[in-house]
């Protein structure tokens, strides 16, 4: 008979043929304990929620500062610095996480859409109010509001509500190439490949 | 990311550096899009060129960095540039802040056809670097094999599972 050495042994040597029922229950109790996993962070875009409208708040509301709104005379510089600063802040609160180019890309074109809805709803509105004022400035110069200067007042106004989907649109792809050079020239180490 | 993600944001890249020249090619200066990319441009009418005896929108440096944005979404780098895209940015950007520089302290004149240029090559690297980094991962994410393709019948639970031990 061939020496069996993997069997457990009995005190002269000879295997056992059974197996005591307390050797297995461990192994059972262990595998059978619901002991919580440590948890993954969760993948997909949903993750960067918050942190996307924080990039759209910080952008749009520095794009709506009329005499701030001059930096981003260079390549939406306030945008991409809106989208550049949230980005820090998930790396900051997910010290362990990373983002893929394309992850990066798709938060600055969600963030960069956000900051231009509210840059140009804010524009709008600001753009009403100085009509506004300036009617009640021609009222209380002249008797009368002209005719042609109420019209025309009425048309910038809708005009400017037409330019908002231009202005998302803008900033949304300007926004995806912040997102992307804000991860490369940040966050090095946190690019995900 | 998907097939058609990658193309939409493609499209909307080269829509949105498109934008200024369509209503240059249109002939339009509607005030509200003066408005609109007064906050994005200077729009000093010095610095901006005209197409068809219209001023352009946006000055002739946005103008190139606008156009080199939607060239770089319809024509990107090679693939092999994408590990270098930090020092590629770093070099386009030199042409770029040497002509601002230079034109700013008045050593010269303002040239569009420079300032064109300049703007067109930092816009198109940076664009173009983003879709090849894209296109990199899309072949990289298509090389990894699926549970099928490995072999493993994903309705049989596997043995070494929590599930399928107990």
């Amino acid at each position: 008979m061939p020496f069996d050495s993997a069997r457990p042994r009995g005190r002269i040597g000879r295997p056992l043929l059974y197996q005591p029922s307390h050797a297995k229950a461990p192994v059972n109790e262990e595998l059978s304990s619901p002991v919580p996993l440590p948890s993954a962070p969760p993948a997909g875009l949903g993750r960067f929620k918050k942190h996307i409208v924080l990039g759209a708040v910080f952008g749009g509301l520095l794009s709506s500062i009329p005499l701030l709104n001059c930096l981003n005379f260079f390549f939406c510089l306030l945008n991409m610095a809106g989208i550049a600063l949230a980005l820090s802040m998930y790396f900051k609160a997910n010290p362990n996480d990373r983002a893929t180019n394309g992850e990066a890309a798709l938060f600055g074109t969600l963030a960069g859409a956000g900051a231009g809805l509210i840059a140009g709803v804010l524009g709008w509105l600001l753009g009403i109010l100085l009509a506004g004022a300036m009617a009640g400035l021609m009222a209380s110069l002249a008797d009368k509001l002209p005719p042609q200067f109420a019209q025309q007042m009425a048309m910038q106004g809708t005009m400017n509500l037409v330019m908002i989907p231009v202005q998302i649109v803008l900033f949304a792809g300007f926004g995806a190439l912040g997102g992307f050079l804000s991860l490369i020239l940040f966050f090095k180490d946190k690019l995900r490949t | 990311m998907s097939g058609r993600l990658f193309w939409t944001l493609r499209a909307l890249v080269a829509t949105a550096g498109l934008i200024p020249w369509l209503f240059a090619a249109a002939r339009a200066r509607p005030a509200a899009a003066i408005a609109l990319f007064h906050g994005l441009c200077h729009q000093l009418p010095e610095r901006t060129a005209c197409l068809g005896g219209v001023a352009m929108l946006v000055c002739s440096r946005c103008a190139g960095i606008y156009a080199g944005v939607a060239l770089g979404a319809l024509i990107p780098v090679p693939q092999r540039c994408v590990p270098r895209a930090r020092k590629l940015l770093c070099v386009a950007a030199v042409p770029l802040l040497a002509d601002v520089i230079l034109q700013a302290a008045g050593a010269m004149p303002i040239l569009h056809a420079t300032r064109l240029t300049t703007g067109a090559l930092a816009g198109w690297l940076a664009s173009a670097l983003l879709f090849a980094a894209l296109r990199v991962e899309r072949v990289s994410a298509s090389d990894v094999p699926t549970g099928k393709e490995r072999g493993v019948n994903p309705g049989v639970p596997s043995p070494i599972s929590r599930d399928g031990g107990a």
